[in-house]
């Protein structure tokens, strides 16, 4: 119930900054009507919620955010990301002690609306959907946890670098999400599988973004 | 032709890739039972450890050469292990420890042992293999 209610939140702050940046000054809305891409690449850490497998059974360690944002300026954009992480195995009761690592793979689409404080600094919130999928040992002995993310979360964006030519712009970026997770395919006892399936995250994250425009 | 041939090459490979692969992904299985004593009492604080790898160089009295997991029975004599499930190699052992053996029918005649075979083989729609009630000796 809090994530639906925290996406809602999100969802009307998008809708909202959508219409208040039709207002803004355009000199406070630099690339207002133009096309605009932005790849950036970011290092990511992560932390489940309390009282879950994915909390409990790993220790994740700092991995890389890929992002390919693609919007027109002064509307909401489209993205597509993908992060990978390694995570260290926990004693837990659950894998069997069969695994010492493991992966995180996420690979997902958000919507986001860029809104300009300042010529050089800018906030995005965002909200999305992942398929995040955890991946123990090799394969034949591969073993997958599959699981469904629905996001929120808040950029914010630094110009370091404008082009002379105003080709691109180079943005130091800080972005902080929370997610839900969720893994309904997955078969285990009726007690445990509230504590297998279903999971939170806050992720952080700290990189470099070019925005062609 | 080729292409019919080519894609029934496929299809056998992605068969065989699937067969193979020793874990069923998103799926677990459960082995849960109650440890209770001749009379159906249920026993608590009894040590049992769950392993794929017994010893039987001492055919009376086998032992663990690795541990999967090692539990105590709760205060109902209840315990449950779980791990991934298995598409194959999936037989395991659960051990006892002294000074309890478990009573086992042995083709109509009791016999006293101090570990079980179990399989995921029995295991229902949610990856569960219900044991019961194990009955054990103390000896």
């Amino acid at each position: 119930m809090r994530h639906l209610f925290c996406c809602i939140l999100a969802l009307f702050f998008i809708c909202f900054q959508t219409a208040y940046s039709q207002e803004l000054d355009s000199a406070k809305n630099p690339g207002k009507g133009r096309i605009m891409v932005e790849p950036s690449v970011e290092l990511i850490n992560r932390n489940f919620g309390k009282e879950s497998l994915l909390s409990d059974a790993y220790q994740a360690n700092p991995g890389y955010h890929l992002r390919m944002n693609a919007r027109v300026g002064g509307y909401p954009g489209i993205g597509l990301y993908t992060v990978r992480q390694g995570a260290s195995v926990m004693e837990n009761g659950f894998l069997g002690g069969f695994f010492e690592d493991a992966k995180f793979i996420e690979n997902g689409v958000f919507i986001y609306h860029t809104f300009y404080l300042h010529r050089r600094f800018m906030v995005s919130p965002e909200i999305g959907f992942g398929l995040f999928r955890v991946i123990h040992g090799e394969s034949p002995s591969r073993f997958i946890l599959n699981y469904n993310r629905f996001f929120g979360g808040l950029g914010l964006a630094y110009v370091l670098i404008k082009d002379k030519y105003g080709v691109f712009d180079v943005n130091l970026t800080l972005r902080g999400g929370h997610g839900g997770l969720n893994g309904r395919e997955i078969v285990i006892n009726q007690l445990d599988r509230s504590y297998v399936r279903r999971s939170t995250d806050l992720q952080g994250s700290l990189g470099i973004q070019i925005s062609f425009h | 032709m080729i292409s019919k041939l080519f894609q029934v090459g496929v299809l056998s490979s992605l068969f065989l890739f699937t067969a193979c692969q020793e874990f069923i992904h998103d799926s677990f299985d459960t082995f849960s039972g109650r440890v209770v004593n001749e009379s159906g009492q249920p026993i608590s604080g009894v040590e049992l450890v769950f392993t794929q790898d017994l010893d039987f160089s001492d055919f009376e009295n086998p032992r663990s050469k690795s541990v999967i997991y090692r539990m105590i029975t709760d205060s109902s004599g209840k315990f449950k292990f779980v791990l991934p499930a298995k598409n194959f190699d999936n037989f395991y052992y659960i051990q006892i420890n002294q000074p309890y053996l478990f009573e086992v029918d042995f083709g109509g005649e009791k016999e006293d042992r101090n570990f079980i075979f179990v399989s995921s083989t029995e295991r229902d729609a949610f990856g569960v293999v219900s044991l019961g009630d194990l009955i054990v000796v103390e000896k």
